[in-house]
């Protein structure tokens, strides 16, 4: 449907000028005026059918772009009326638009409960994840863009390779100096400490918060809060030991580590994980003064 | 896949609208730091333009004759130069305030209330604002 070139239909006159007879009856004249009149009538119920339809459904506008198809190389708008369900998502609605009505609408989704990550979107002027977000939370028309900073592949999906990219120089797995004797012996965790990791173990990889930083917009080195955050996961680990904590502490005070962050709350905001983000990038911050002014 | 549409700055800024609590307090924060590194240095220019006064003869100095005194007078004279004293004093008001909210951010003290304590600067600067406007008006009109 719209992978092709927008046509300009032709609006055919509903009224088009009568045939040219020559002085037509009164009696013409009047079945005429009685035949537009039913034509318009016709008319005005066909739209108010379409307007008592209409009631139900919600209006999405999504952003399309698609290099490879002429017609889509200059991105712009769609429109789509979605039937509205109680509890539908964003997704939901997505999903709906691409099975009914245009097959080439393009989206990663994957799990649909805020699992995977996969379906972070702008919508409304916010990251959010399609799949947690209500349709009945927000105000129509919803608009739905792919995540901003980061560059448009086809419609809703941009390329994460730079965030996984940043992602990985965190180097984001569990690395301990020492390991136990036995191969098969578990490494246990304080139970304080693994509440203070708890939160940002939840992070799902959406880039979500990458996209709402505007550090991370001017700054393409700039680690992230993801990252940053992922970072926060292993260096607060007590598990991994002194000197494994030291290589993690010179990866985030780097130039465009952790002193990037201006303390905007965007990310924080964003988070569908409703991970502290802010919080643990300044924890880190502090972690590292206090790693640098060792006086004793 | 070779291409790829890239949007641009332009839309940060193209969205003000959406902004929340802390992207303001950031936004408003460097403002009123650029504006009090412009004022620092009027305020270095004016004043060292006026300094000769202090090569004056203590007789001159007493009529409130000499250059200082009569730089600091016009000054004051000027109706524009009393409404540009109150939006300084608001500017300052607000740096310093959210400065102290960016300290305590820093410490991490209140960080689930940043965007409270940044509504609290802002409304507190509107008070101390209004409150020195008699201050700073008296005698203008």
């Amino acid at each position: 449907m719209s992978t092709q070139v927008p046509q300009q239909t032709d609006e055919t006159d509903a009224e088009s000028e009568p045939d040219a007879e020559e002085e037509p009856s009164k009696g013409d004249l009047r079945r005429e005026k009685k035949a537009k009149r039913a034509a318009e009538r016709e008319r005005e119920a066909e739209a108010a059918a379409e307007s008592a339809a209409g009631e139900n459904t919600r209006e999405l506008k999504v952003f399309r772009f698609d290099p490879e198809v002429e017609g889509k190389q200059e991105p712009r708008f769609d429109e789509f009326h979605v039937p509205f369900e109680k509890g539908m998502t964003v997704l939901d609605a997505l999903i709906y638009a691409r099975d009914t009505y245009d097959s080439s609408l393009t989206f990663r989704h994957s799990c649909r409960q805020a699992v995977c990550g996969s379906d972070a979107m702008f919508v409304n002027g916010q990251q959010r994840l399609a799949c947690k977000t209500q349709l009945s939370d927000l105000s129509e028309p919803v608009r739905i863009e792919p995540l901003p900073h980061a560059d448009v592949r086809k419609d809703l999906v941009v390329d994460m390779q730079h965030f996984y990219d940043q992602m990985d120089a965190v180097e984001p797995f569990f690395d301990a100096d020492e390991l136990p004797e036995d191969e098969l012996e578990e490494q246990r965790q304080s139970r304080a400490n693994r509440e203070k990791v708890k939160m940002s173990t939840r992070c799902i990889w959406c880039g979500a918060c990458m996209s709402s930083c505007n550090i991370a917009a001017g700054d393409n080195q700039y680690l992230g809060p993801a990252a940053l955050n992922k970072a926060y996961r292993f260096a607060m680990d007590e598990r991994e030991g002194e000197s494994r904590k030291q290589e993690r502490l010179e990866i985030i005070e780097q130039e465009h580590g952790v002193w990037r962050c201006q303390t905007q709350f965007s990310c924080t905001e964003v988070c569908p994980k409703d991970i502290p983000l802010t919080e643990h990038i300044q924890e880190l911050k502090r972690e590292a003064v206090k790693n640098n002014l060792k006086f004793w | 896949m070779s291409q790829s549409h890239n949007r641009g700055l332009i839309e940060d800024f193209g969205r003000w609208r959406e902004f929340r609590a802390g992207m303001w307090a950031w936004i408003f924060h460097k403002f009123t730091g650029w504006v009090l590194v412009g004022y620092l240095f009027t305020h270095i220019a004016v004043l060292s333009t006026a300094i000769p006064a202090s090569g004056q003869e203590a007789a001159v100095l007493q009529a409130g004759d000499d250059v200082y005194t009569q730089t600091i007078v016009t000054l004051e004279e000027l109706l524009l130069v009393r409404i540009l004293e109150v939006g300084l004093l608001a500017v300052a008001v607000f740096h310093i305030l959210n400065g102290t909210r960016l300290l305590f951010i820093d410490l991490g003290v209140g960080l689930e209330s940043q965007d409270k304590s940044f509504y609290a600067s802002l409304i507190l600067t509107g008070l101390i604002t209004v409150a020195s406007v008699p201050t700073f008006l008296a005698g203008a009109f």
